[in-house]
């Protein structure tokens, strides 16, 4: 019993330093990004992108490291249903809707069930490739790094690269014709009578040097980050043996659901403030990226090992989900309601019960 | 009397705050208070840099429904009015009431927003508004599917 909370205060601890340290890490690149002449255009697509997500490429990483990789490849899968079902779920049914822009739906919509598929693909050619009887019986598969899969590796990475440059183009476009008009006037002009505590100058670019103070916490928290994953991965491998749960399941429901913290907060409140722009592209920005950067890039140096039922079962269900989701904002109006948000959360709770009492061995 | 009022915006039911604070004005002299409020309030572990996207965001955003305020009251087939906006950060009811307090405005003109289901899961703004107005206040029974966006 001490062992179960001693591992259950060493998950919650390491986890929250994992996020936190993702947080100071990405806070300080980007500042010494805008210091060395990047534009902010594209640091803020980055920290959009990446900001939430780090955790989950940390956890996931750290699995693969410490020859976990069928955790790693849970986390990225279950915080995708996680994501999609369980946080636009949550958000729409407290919020009462999500608005979502036609063109950022089927522009972020697409990207993720694309991405879906191609991880999909990826991982049946793989096991049919290295494996061929993970096929038909439940055991534990490769994901190798040989044909076809470096192949696969570099299409997800070449993907999300055009994913990104897409990303900033549209940014582009967005702040020329309607932000930037407005910050050079709040800026320029004494038109408004503006709070002394805004900082009006972060509405323009401005460049500083770059500080050391930056460069040390990026170092830092990097650390922190590494060594708050491992712990996180080590202390959820310990409880799943103590507590006879399948590693799978722990990284598919309590990691995945830990490490998509940051995508609930920003969801939930982004939308309360009617910034339903950054709720979708929260959600959609991460869904691909957890899948094309983790996977693509670890599955290029390392052998992924991926469980039969993530192949059969997870995969699917994460791209059904995604068009689902996606549907519901089709037929409502472009808007997830409340009634939608509901069934994407009964929709999580029936995966969830399926997954873990009548598939996952508990 | 009430020749100095109030009108904070979030940017939803604004042509009708403006079309009944017109109406209430009814061409006599008076000051109207543009406001938009930033609600900087975000839970712990956001992300910092999303934190200040989502602020900056909002402040284009305040900006923007602003301007767009001075081109309802149209001063210039309303030269009897005189606009002021104000942009402030922090948590919407408390900068409201503090507006009006510092002001002293005569009269803050709301919206009555959400229906009931949304004011009992998120809270109302123009409630809390309503216990610590500093003057008497104008509610509009806005309606919830009518935006001015």
């Amino acid at each position: 019993m001490l062992d179960v909370i001693i591992n259950v205060a060493i998950l919650i601890i390491s986890l929250i330093i994992v996020i936190k340290a993702a947080d100071v890490f990405i806070e300080n690149i980007s500042l010494i990004g805008l210091a060395l002449g990047v534009s902010q255009i594209l640091l803020g697509v980055t920290a959009a992108a990446i900001g939430t997500s780090l955790p989950e490429f940390g956890s996931a990483l750290l699995a693969i490291i410490n020859h976990s990789s069928h955790m790693g490849v849970g986390i990225v899968i279950g915080s995708n249903i996680w994501n999609v079902a369980g946080i636009f779920g949550i958000t729409a049914t407290i919020t009462g809707f999500i608005k979502a822009d036609k063109k950022s739906l089927s522009r972020d919509g697409l990207i993720a069930v694309i991405t879906g598929i191609i991880l999909l693909f990826l991982m049946i050619l793989s096991a049919k490739f290295t494996n061929p009887s993970i096929l038909s019986n439940g055991e534990v598969g490769v994901i190798s790094h040989e044909f076809p899969t470096v192949i696969g590796s570099i299409v997800m990475v070449l993907f999300y690269l055009y994913y990104f440059k897409v990303l900033i183009k549209d940014q582009k476009n967005d702040f020329r014709h309607f932000k930037k008009e407005t910050a050079e006037k709040m800026y320029e002009q004494e038109e408004f009578i503006i709070d002394s505590s805004f900082n009006v100058d972060n509405l323009k670019e401005k460049k500083e040097k770059v500080k050391l103070k930056n460069v040390i916490l990026m170092i830092v928290s990097i650390i922190a980050l590494a060594v708050a994953c491992n712990l996180l991965i080590s202390s959820a491998t310990h409880l799943s043996h103590i507590m006879g749960i399948p590693e799978t399941i722990m990284a598919l429901f309590t990691l995945s659901i830990g490490t998509s913290i940051p995508e609930l907060v920003v969801t939930l409140s982004s939308a309360m403030k009617g910034l339903h722009d950054l709720s979708l592209g929260t959600i959609f920005g991460s869904v691909t990226f957890n899948i094309l950067i983790p996977i693509g890039l670890l599955s290029f140096f390392s052998n992924v090992r991926v469980e039969t039922l993530s192949l059969y079962f997870d995969a699917p269900i994460m791209i059904l989900i995604t068009i689902v989701a996606i549907l519901l904002f089709k037929f409502n109006n472009m808007k997830l309601n409340r009634t939608s948000g509901l069934l994407l959360i009964a929709f999580y709770i029936v995966y969830a019960y399926v997954r873990i009492f009548s598939l996952g061995g508990i | 009397m009430y020749n100095k009022i109030l009108v904070p915006t979030m940017g939803k039911y604004m042509k009708q705050l403006v079309d009944h604070t017109l109406k209430f004005v009814d061409g006599r002299n008076a000051e109207i208070i543009v406001l938009y409020v930033v609600d900087d309030d975000v839970p712990f572990l956001t992300p910092t840099l999303l934190k200040k996207d989502m602020i900056k965001e909002l402040a284009l955003k305040g900006g923007y429904f602003l301007d767009k305020s001075e081109k309802l009251i149209d001063l210039e087939s309303n030269p009897n009015i005189s606009l002021r906006k104000i942009l402030k950060k922090g948590k919407p009811n408390e900068v409201i009431v503090d507006v009006a307090r510092e002001e002293e405005v005569e009269m803050i003109v709301l919206g009555s927003g959400k229906n009931i289901l949304d004011k009992h899961i998120l809270g109302s703004v123009s409630e809390k508004v309503i216990h610590h107005a500093p003057c008497n206040i104008f509610l509009i029974r806005t309606l919830n599917k009518e935006f001015t966006e």
